[in-house]
């Protein structure tokens, strides 16, 4: 190749990334902790704030908006407010209910009495982890002796943490000297933002780590495990379906059937699978699967509505069907690499077709037919349309408290990373408050689907070279 | 001497033979009952003699799907082709291909939408929801599929042109003379299955026009196939004029596809054949 055309290549190749750096680069700047500013207004107040961005739906131009410190955001005309400066000892609390607090540290209450002093910071952390935990625990043992003889006294001591809990709490001061108090289980998060690259580098970590494993409130706001755990089960299970149809397929057609008219119709109609669009393998799943399948199995059943709605079950099939032609496609390439005499001189020496095949066939193209199989999670993990109608929900209600990571039931609906990404008031409203899970959601899936193609395609680029290098030698 | 060998062929072997026969031929050939099942029951809910259903609404989503398509298309191609063109046959190329390609196309939809639109808007007074934004969105976000299938278009024969490098031509006489008329069949072929493609595609026009009503219509005014699936579907009930109208859609479309597909492969198939030493 000349030397403009590797240029050319190679910007095209960096264009062609482009995207999925400026995700990446998008992502890391909406989770860097934002310092508050303390701003002084006409009337020689001070305000702390965080400034937020300008309103992408109504392109309003010339207004600043600003996060104040009691919660609500407040539009100031460009250049109403004077002299600025960054304020990093202030404090930022995001509690359970919605509005994100900014204050400096006052005190801390814990069961009444009102603590100050040098060390509070330390002890503020583990006082509200040991507190959200606690909480936890005694909400899963009233569930657990719902109807039992213990459940009076799991009451009894659920009354008396809600007592001491109502009196724990975080002071926080605003700029203009009022005290507000904060429940202290009721915060997800409270920080100060860091100085040095050090600390914002761990605080970094911390959000990240925080909007991966909180669990979301029933708005669906707050976390991603649930998506996170239910999109991971649905990718295995439907890459699983689907790369295992498409291994047997590949096998039959290209190590069993004799050419003839099946083999044709098999061949020709797993190709043109490939060009059937997803929403409409959606369509057919919520018809078929879920008011086809799902309601027949719960007559059979006869348990209520338990398989006739969305679920994951329904969905991992519907996206199995639709990931096994990439896959049929690249085991294909792999058997195909099997030079033809290999087989001949096997078959000729008395083997059957299936000792053929596991002595000859599975031993020299396994690994192209595991990246084959791989490819078919990758193409799962990167559809999300027909998700949509076969039983994506926004959030799975009621179990706020829940501990330990749990797998999503089979029948339900599931929460999935590429639907919550798709739901374009309540991501921006989200990462104005400086939780981006609109943007972390769809990076997360990117890294899935990346990391699945990727593994894919070193397994089947291995395979050709190893193969080359067996029929020279 | 075939006498004997067939006969010390032992039992369990054989049974062995006949039994992944069985599980082959079962597993394996679930592609057409799969085709024939979504196929059938498309055109069962079509009805498409009933009276009730408005086709000119399904015609408004066939043309946007067609449109997007075709714009996404143009928006690709010169891209992919030269990239295509260039990159022939390079282990590393195509590794990074298939990374970038397995990208959802809903990325750049979602980077346009939160991003580049909201400025532009505030800048220059351009709407943030507007077809135009589905054209970009598909169109960047076709690049890297479409190189993909086209560098697999282009992959065989590499011979002949390390033949002409040994002849002493160079890399442009060599592209102009040799790749470009031996290739041309491969590239239209890999075009019209990128057209198939892109004409199904809904997570990117969906994110761009909003879940809502939208600079598109609203509900039930969606732009594309696709996009109206997923919005109206879940309302629709089952039999009514919109549902008939959305399954016509579904099935239209899902033919207008599989039929571009099978077109191209046909295209890929003479040039493989005849093409090729």
């Amino acid at each position: 190749m000349s030397r403009v055309g590797r240029i050319v290549l190679f910007g095209l190749l960096a264009v062609v990334a482009f995207p999925a750096a400026l995700l990446a680069v998008r992502t890391v700047t909406l989770l860097e902790p934002r310092t508050p500013m303390l701003s002084e207004l006409p009337g020689g107040r001070q305000i702390l704030s965080y400034p937020l961005e300008q309103d992408a739906w109504e392109s309003s131009s010339g207004v600043v908006r600003h996060l104040l410190s009691d919660g609500t955001v407040r539009s100031f005309p460009e250049g109403s407010i004077g002299g600025s400066r960054p304020c990093p000892e202030a404090w930022t609390a995001r509690s359970e209910e919605g509005p994100v607090r900014i204050g400096f540290l006052h005190g801390v209450v814990v069961d009444g009495d009102t603590l100050r002093g040098d060390s509070l910071e330390t002890r503020l952390e583990s006082l509200r982890i040991g507190l959200r935990e606690d909480r936890a625990r005694l909400v899963d043992e009233v569930r657990g002796q719902a109807g039992a003889p213990g459940f009076e006294r799991a009451m009894q001591r659920w009354n008396q943490f809600r007592r001491q809990d109502e009196r724990t709490g975080l002071l926080l001061r605003d700029a203009s000297d009022s005290v507000v108090f904060l429940r202290l289980s009721s915060l997800r998060q409270i920080s100060r933002a860091p100085t040095g690259w050090i600390a914002t580098a761990e605080t970094w970590m911390r959000q990240i780590l925080t909007v991966l494993s909180e669990t979301p409130d029933s708005w669906g706001l707050g976390g991603l495990r649930q998506a996170l755990t239910s999109t991971l089960a649905l990718i295995l299970l439907s890459g699983a379906i689907g790369g295992t149809l498409a291994l047997l397929a590949a096998l039959l057609l290209n190590e069993r059937l004799r050419p003839g008219k099946w083999a044709l119709v098999v061949r020709r109609s797993s190709e043109w699978l490939a060009a059937v669009p997803g929403v409409v393998w959606g369509g057919v799943g919520l018809g078929l699967l879920v008011w086809g399948a799902g309601a027949q199995l719960d007559a059979l059943l006869g348990n209520g509505l338990r398989w006739g709605n969305g679920g994951l079950l329904w969905a991992s099939l519907t996206l199995g069907v639709l990931a096994a032609p990439i896959s049929l496609k690249r085991s294909m390439e792999a058997l195909e690499e099997v030079p033809k005499q290999w087989r001949l001189v096997a078959r000729s020496c008395g083997a059957t077709r299936w000792q053929v095949l596991r002595m000859v066939v599975l031993p020299s193209a396994w690994r192209g037919l595991l990246g084959a199989w791989l490819s078919a999670f990758a193409r799962a993990a990167g559809e999300t349309a027909p998700l949509m109608l076969v039983g994506a929900v926004h959030s799975i209600g009621g179990d706020v408290l829940e501990t330990g990571i749990r797998l999503p039931s089979l029948s339900g609906g599931f929460p999935h990373l590429g639907v919550l990404a798709c739901d374009p008031p309540w991501s921006v409203l989200e990462a104005e408050l400086g939780h981006p899970v609109a943007y972390l959601s769809i990076f997360v899936l990117t890294l899935l689907c990346v990391g699945f193609e990727l593994t894919a395609s070193t397994f089947l680029l291995e395979n050709r070279r190893r193969l080359a290098k067996d029929v020279e030698a | 001497m075939a006498e004997s060998s067939r006969r010390r062929v032992p039992r369990s072997v054989r049974i062995a033979d006949r039994l992944a026969g069985l599980v082959l031929g079962i597993g394996g050939s679930f592609a057409p009952f799969a085709l024939a099942a979504a196929m059938l029951w498309l055109f069962w809910q079509a009805d498409l003699l009933h009276p009730l259903a408005d086709w000119s609404r399904v015609g408004g989503w066939l043309r946007g799907s067609v449109s997007l398509g075709l714009v996404a298309l143009a928006g690709a191609s010169p891209f992919a082709v030269t990239g295509a063109l260039l990159g022939r046959g390079s282990d590393l190329v195509r590794l990074h291909l298939r990374m970038v390609a397995a990208v959802p196309l809903a990325v750049p939809a979602f980077l346009l939408l939160h991003w580049t639109a909201p400025w532009v808007s505030q800048r220059f007074g351009l709407p943030v929801q507007h077809p135009g934004w589905a054209c970009i969105a598909l169109a960047v976000g076709m690049v890297p599929p479409l190189w993909l299938i086209l560098s697999d278009a282009l992959e065989r024969g590499g011979g002949i042109s390390a033949a002409a490098y040994a002849l002493g031509a160079t890399p442009s006489q060599v592209m102009r003379t040799l790749i470009l008329p031996a290739s041309a069949p491969g590239l239209v072929a890999a075009l019209l299955r990128g057209f198939s493609r892109a004409m199904g595609e809904t997570m990117a026009v969906l994110l761009v026009s909003g879940n809502y009503a939208s600079a598109w219509g609203g509900a039930g005014g969606a732009a594309t196939v696709g996009a109206a699936l997923v919005l109206d579907l879940p309302e629709a009930s089952p039999g009514g004029a919109l549902w008939i109208d959305l399954m016509r859609g579904g099935l239209l479309l899902t033919v207008l596809t599989v039929s571009v597909y099978a077109v191209s492969d046909r295209v890929e198939r003479r040039f493989r054949s005849g093409g090729q030493p």
